[in-house]
């Protein structure tokens, strides 16, 4: 059976669904790396912050150099985009992604877990262009990109399971701090007290009474401990999927300032029924780059 | 067979149409092309996908928030209270609480968790509720300050907890606390 499952994950499709999502990826990417950011004064972390820490503070401190940073990864991601120099430019923009956002880290006093996903799912489409690149242009050089199976099935679970380890994470942080007892529902009308849009809806929701908002951080610490079930079968996908996109749809309304779009996006695209929305369908059977394969009744949808 | 007769144009451009070849070779996979079947090919890509799913697993649980890896630490702390300060002068003017070291440094992360550079120090932290002697204490050292040019401050405490099923707020008042004779 694990045979079965491995093989499996070669299983190809039209790059459809995979080309979007870079798209919609490196719109995230790009929105997180230009947000405007101010440089925080004061005494140095000297604890490991990213994985640029150990490098020198006037490094770190330099605005020329994340400004360059920034640049290098607009270029990389647009050249990205039109299929230049891949898969180079695919991890130029990963790095430069990831060098940008540690600047930013570096010289601010807190930190955010809203751009994780965004740079573990830039790095799983990089590995794609990677690892496929030669029947990737060789596709592209016969004009035949859209038409030619090029998505493997292992670049979807890979981006399931970047998603649902994180969720998992989570869970998993909120039970070793706080046990059991963290959906008491207080905490998290304290946190909407003080952190919260007042006078929009999902925050007078979550205030209006502690038994409902204990049931609603309840139910998404359930969500996220159980995240990982979402790579079992399509319909605990949708399950997850649907949970987990309605709790950020009211954390967002709840708390704009937040960014929780950052991780609501990638989690509605892969988690949602749009791979079936957008065509996504598995072929065992590999035809010549230019040949069209994966017929309806041969193909099946993202399981993983 | 001569080359190019129909027999073999056939073979070349149309054979993945039909349904015998899809029972036949495809299925035996001696049709598989390119290096996608292969098994180096599938041994190398398989190499890969594995050590990814390992450093996703194992440098959070050891390393902990090293971006761009995060143990998704956000609110894992649960609080019953918390309070706000607001700092005045002698004239009723509002003052930065921060300048005062009153200002609650919360992002939603544990403290731990901060950005390269620290939060400036406080006397207030989510989930306590500095009161009384402690808050008085804290503002003696702040008029003792060498670049403080304030002698008397005003400071309103607001206390937020929960009493049944909603959230409430109380007030601590600290007027006109001057350095004690």
């Amino acid at each position: 059976m694990i045979r079965r499952i491995v093989e499996r994950q070669f299983d190809l499709a039209a790059p459809r669904f995979g080309q979007i999502a870079i798209w919609i990826i490196i719109t995230c990417a790009a929105a997180i790396t230009f947000q405007p950011f101010e440089y925080a004064q004061g005494e140095r972390n000297p604890e490991l912050v990213t994985v640029i820490s150990w490098l020198p503070v006037s490094i770190l401190e330099n605005q020329m150099l994340f400004n360059v940073v920034r640049g290098l990864f607009a270029l990389s991601a647009v050249m990205w985009l039109f299929r230049k120099w891949t898969p180079w430019t695919c991890w130029a923009t990963v790095l430069t992604f990831t060098f940008a956002v540690s600047l930013r880290f570096e010289n601010s006093t807190s930190v955010s877990q809203m751009y994780n996903l965004t740079n573990m799912l830039l790095a799983v489409h990089a590995l794609w262009h990677h690892l496929c690149d030669d029947r990737i242009k060789e596709a592209a050089e016969k004009r035949a990109f859209s038409k030619t199976l090029l998505y493997p099935r292992w670049v979807f679970g890979l981006s399931l399971f970047s998603i649902a380890w994180f969720h998992t994470l989570a869970g998993i942080s909120k039970l070793r701090e706080s046990g059991s007892e963290w959906g008491d529902g207080v905490s998290l009308q304290l946190w909407t007290n003080l952190l919260g849009e007042k006078g929009s809806l999902g925050s007078d929701l979550l205030m209006l009474d502690t038994e409902y908002s204990a049931m609603f951080q309840t139910a998404l610490l359930g969500l996220e401990c159980a995240a990982l079930v979402c790579l079992l079968h399509w319909s605990l996908r949708y399950v997850v999927g649907i949970g987990l996109t309605v709790s950020y749809v009211a954390m967002c309304m709840a708390f704009p300032g937040l960014e929780f779009y950052f991780n609501a996006v990638p989690v509605a695209l892969f988690l949602l029924p749009f791979d079936r929305w957008f065509g996504l369908g598995f072929s065992s059977e590999i035809p010549e780059v230019g040949g069209r394969g994966g017929d309806a009744a041969e193909t099946d949808s993202a399981n993983v | 067979m001569k080359p190019g007769s129909n027999q073999t144009r056939q073979h070349q451009t149309g054979q993945h149409r039909t349904g015998q070849h899809r029972t036949g070779q495809h299925r035996t996979g001696q049709h598989r092309t390119g290096q996608h079947r292969t098994g180096q090919h599938q041994a190398r890509q398989l190499s890969v996908i594995a050590a990814f799913v390992a450093v996703s697993i194992v440098v959070p649980l050891t390393l902990g928030n090293v971006y761009p890896f995060t143990t998704a630490p956000m609110f894992s702390q649960r609080a019953e209270t918390y309070c706000e300060f607001f700092v005045q002068d002698s004239m009723r003017q509002p003052l930065p609480t921060g300048e005062w070291e009153l200002q609650l440094n919360f992002d939603g992360n544990p403290p731990e968790v901060t950005g390269g550079v620290l939060p400036p120090p406080t006397l207030n932290e989510f989930g306590t509720v500095p009161e009384g002697e402690q808050v008085y204490e804290h503002l003696w050292d702040m008029l003792l300050r060498d670049d403080c040019i304030y002698g008397e401050v005003g400071v309103r405490q607001v206390i937020w907890f929960r009493d049944g099923n909603r959230l409430w707020s109380d007030e601590n008042l600290y007027p006109n606390v001057v350095l004690p004779e």
